[in-house]
C-alpha cells in the first residue's frame, strides 16, 4: 500500500504539473472578487527551446492571481506589443490598455542538463520602473511549483502580503461510503491520495514543516490518531487510548501535538510530546472540550468546550491554568483557527444548525461573519492569515470547499470535478 | 412498537419469576450504583460521575425506570418458549434516538433501554457495543464527543437496570456514519441515535 502510494507520487512528479490526473481535481474559480481590482498585464512567457514547452507558466500566474480576487487580468487580445526581455518593454503600450502592472517573462533549456531557466519581471506602469525580477533554475516537473512563487512575488509587490500560492491544501473525499485523505496544491493541481479507508477519516493536521499530516482515522472501528510521513508513506499510531482519540493540531515546533482525549471519562485537552511519548492533561470539566488550536508562540491554546451548557471558545495557557472564556454571543460558536500571525481566530457561529464563518478579533473579543449562515464547517486559515478555507455545500447537498477572506470581500470555491463530498480541510503552512 | 410491548411483557414476567427466585438480581450490580468509570479495563474514580449528560443522577433514574417496569403487561402470544431465562427475548429494536444537541434518554428509550437490560440479565455471556451517532449538523470534532456522550447515557441506564458495566463498551461515531443521508429534520432525528449492537452482530 504504502509502496503503491510512493510510486503514484512518483509518477505523478515525472509526469509534470501540465498532466492533471483526471477524476480527483478540484476546479476553482473566483465567485466574488473586490470591487476595483487592480488591473494587471500578464504577457505569456515565451519558450526558448525546442519541441512543446516542458509546461505552463505564465497560465499557472494568471490562474493565481485571478483567483487572489484582488487582480484583473488585461485581456490579451488588448495587448499592443508582447515583450519577453526588458529592452522590449514600452509603458506608454500598457498605459494604453489600462494596465497598472505588467509581467513579462520567458523561459529556456539551463545550460546543463535537463532543467530549466525561468525569468520574470514585474514592472510598474506609471512608475515605469521595475518592481521585482528572478531568475530560477529547476526541473521541468517544479514549474508549477515555480510559477506560484512568482505569482506569490507579484501578490507581494502589488498588495503587500504574499497570496500563499505554492502551498498545500489537505482533504478528506467520501465517495460511495469510501473515505480519502487527499493532498493537493492549493489550486487543486497535483492532487494525491494519502490515505484511503472505508472508515471515516476526519482532522487533518500539518506539522508546522508541511511534511507531516495528524488526523482521526476510524480503521480500526474507532478514533485514532495518526501521523503520517508524506513524502515515504510512513506512519505512525500517536494516540489510540480507550475513548475519543481526536482533533489533532500541531503546535509551532512541531514536536508537541494538542490532542482531545476521552481516556479519563469525557473529552479533555492534553498535550503530547511526540518523541517522548509524554501526556499532559489541560483541561478538567465535565463537558467536551475539542478542537484545540495553537497560538503561534506555542504558548497558549484555543478551544471548544460546552462546558458553560452550550458549545462556545475557550482560551488556556498550554501548561495548564484556568481557561477563560472568549465567546458569549450566539449559541454555538466552534471549530476555532488560530491565525498564523496570532490576532484572529476563525471560527463557525450559529444557532446549532446552521454556521456563518466568523472571524474572532483576540483584541476586541469581537466577531465579524464573513459567510452567510448555512452548513459551513471546519475553517482552516491560509499561513499568510488572509483567507479562510472552509467547508460548505453545493446547491445539490454535495460537499464542497470554499474560501472567503478575512474580510469576507473575495470568494472564491472549490469543487470536485466528480461525484463525492469533499470535507475537512487543511492549509498547509507556507 | 409490537417488538417494545413483547420486550416489555417479557421483562415483567421475568422480574416476577426473579422476585420468586429471591435475590436472583443481587449477582449483577446494585441499580443506581455509580458505574461511570470511562471504560472496562481502566475505571477512573476521579472523573466518575463527570462524564455523559450530568442532569441526571443514576439513582433517580432507576427509580423512574423501576416504576415503569410494572405498568402494563400482556400475555405472551402463543408458540413462545417456555418460561425461563431463554425466554427473553432481544427486542427488534436497537436503537435509542435523541433530541437535538441533547444525550438526555427519552421515555421511549428508557423503556428499550429496560428491555434490552433484561435481555442482557437473561443472557449473562453477552457483550454490547453502544455506538453513539449525531446528526451531520456543527462541529464534526464536537459531534464525537456527543456521541459519547449519547452512548455513556445509554450505558448508564443498562447500568442502572443492572447490567455490569464490563459488558458494555462504547464507541463514538460522531456524525460520521449517518444512516440516512439528506437535510431534512426526519434525516436528522433519524441519525440521532444510540445503537445497541451485540456482540457478532453486523451492521
Amino acid at each position: 500500500m504504502t509502496r503503491s502510494l510512493l510510486a503514484a507520487l512518483v509518477v505523478l512528479i515525472l509526469a509534470g504539473g501540465a498532466v492533471r490526473p483526471a477524476g480527483a481535481v478540484l476546479s476553482i474559480d473566483i465567485r466574488q472578487g473586490v470591487q476595483d481590482p487592480l488591473p494587471v498585464a500578464l504577457v505569456p512567457f515565451s519558450w526558448e527551446g525546442r519541441g512543446e514547452p516542458p509546461g505552463p507558466v505564465a497560465e499557472v500566474i494568471g490562474a493565481d492571481l485571478r483567483r487572489s480576487g484582488l487582480f484583473r487580468l488585461v485581456s490579451e487580445d488588448a495587448f499592443l506589443s508582447r515583450p519577453h526581455v526588458p529592452e522590449e518593454v514600452r509603458y506608454k503600450d500598457w498605459r494604453l490598455v489600462n494596465a497598472d502592472a505588467l509581467v513579462i517573462g520567458r523561459v529556456r533549456p539551463a545550460e546543463s542538463g535537463r532543467r530549466v531557466e525561468v525569468r520574470f519581471r514585474l514592472y510598474d506602469v506609471f512608475s515605469q520602473e521595475q518592481i521585482a525580477g528572478m531568475r530560477y533554475t529547476v526541473d521541468p516537473g517544479d514549474l508549477r511549483s515555480v510559477a506560484h512563487r512568482i505569482a506569490n512575488t507579484i501578490h507581494e509587490e502589488l498588495v503587500g502580503w504574499s497570496g500563499a500560492f505554492d502551498t498545500r491544501l489537505g482533504y478528506v473525499v467520501k465517495e460511495g461510503g469510501r473515505f480519502a485523505l487527499m493532498v493537493s496544491d492549493a489550486d487543486g493541481a497535483n492532487p494525491r491520495e494519502v490515505l484511503r479507508s472505508d472508515q471515516p477519516i476526519l482532522s487533518p493536521a500539518w506539522s508546522p514543516s508541511g511534511t507531516d499530516l495528524a488526523y482521526v482515522s476510524f480503521e480500526q472501528g474507532r478514533s485514532v490518531v495518526y501521523r503520517h510521513d508524506l513524502a515515504t508513506g510512513r506512519r505512525s499510531q500517536v494516540a489510540a487510548f480507550e475513548g475519543i482519540n481526536s482533533a489533532p493540531d500541531f503546535a509551532p515546533g512541531g514536536e508537541r501535538l494538542a490532542l482531545s482525549l476521552s481516556r479519563d471519562g469525557n473529552p479533555e485537552i492534553y498535550v503530547l510530546e511526540l518523541d517522548s511519548g509524554d501526556l499532559r492533561r489541560i483541561t478538567r470539566s465535565g463537558g467536551i472540550d475539542t478542537e484545540a488550536t495553537w497560538g503561534p508562540e506555542g504558548r497558549e491554546l484555543i478551544f471548544t468546550s460546552d462546558r458553560g451548557g452550550s458549545p462556545q471558545l475557550y482560551r488556556v495557557d498550554a501548561d495548564g491554568g484556568p481557561p477563560r472564556r472568549l465567546t458569549f454571543e450566539g449559541r454555538y460558536n466552534a471549530s476555532p483557527s488560530w491565525s498564523p500571525q496570532g490576532e484572529k481566530v476563525a471560527l463557525i457561529t450559529g444557532d446549532g444548525s446552521r454556521f456563518a464563518i466568523g472571524v474572532l478579533d483576540l483584541e476586541s473579543g469581537e466577531i465579524q461573519t464573513v459567510t452567510e449562515a448555512g452548513p459551513n464547517e471546519s475553517p482552516s486559515f491560509a499561513p499568510n492569515g488572509r483567507m479562510i478555507l472552509y467547508a460548505t455545500q453545493a446547491a445539490d447537498g454535495a460537499g464542497e470547499l470554499a474560501i472567503v477572506s478575512v474580510d469576507g470581500n473575495v470568494r472564491t470555491r472549490l469543487q470536485r470535478e466528480r461525484n463525492g463530498d469533499i470535507r475537512e480541510p487543511a492549509w498547509s503552512p507556507e | 412498537m409490537k417488538a417494545l410491548e413483547r420486550c416489555r411483557t417479557v421483562a415483567l414476567i421475568l422480574a416476577g419469576l426473579l422476585l420468586l427466585a429471591g435475590c436472583a438480581t443481587t449477582g449483577e450490580e446494585t441499580a443506581g450504583a455509580p458505574e461511570d468509570t470511562g471504560a472496562a479495563t481502566t475505571p477512573s474514580q476521579e472523573e466518575a460521575g463527570t462524564d455523559g449528560a450530568p442532569e441526571e443522577g443514576d439513582g433517580a433514574e432507576a427509580r423512574r425506570l423501576e416504576d415503569g417496569a410494572g405498568a402494563e403487561g400482556e400475555a405472551l402470544a402463543e408458540g413462545e418458549t417456555a418460561p425461563g431465562e431463554e425466554a427473553v427475548l432481544r427486542p427488534e429494536e436497537s436503537r435509542v434516538y435523541f433530541a437535538f444537541d441533547s444525550s438526555e434518554v427519552q421515555e421511549e428509550g428508557r423503556e428499550l433501554i429496560q428491555a434490552h437490560a433484561d435481555y442482557l440479565k437473561a443472557n449473562r455471556q453477552i457483550r454490547v457495543l453502544l455506538e453513539g451517532h449525531t446528526d451531520e449538523r456543527g462541529s464534526r470534532e464536537y459531534n464525537l464527543g456527543l456521541g459519547e456522550r449519547r452512548a455513556k447515557s445509554v450505558r448508564r441506564l443498562l447500568g442502572a437496570n443492572g447490567v455490569s458495566s464490563s459488558r458494555l463498551e462504547v464507541v463514538s461515531f460522531g456524525e460520521e456514519r449517518p444512516l440516512r443521508e439528506g437535510d431534512s429534520e426526519e434525516a436528522y432525528a433519524e441519525n440521532r441515535r444510540v445503537r445497541i449492537r451485540y456482540q457478532g452482530e453486523g451492521s
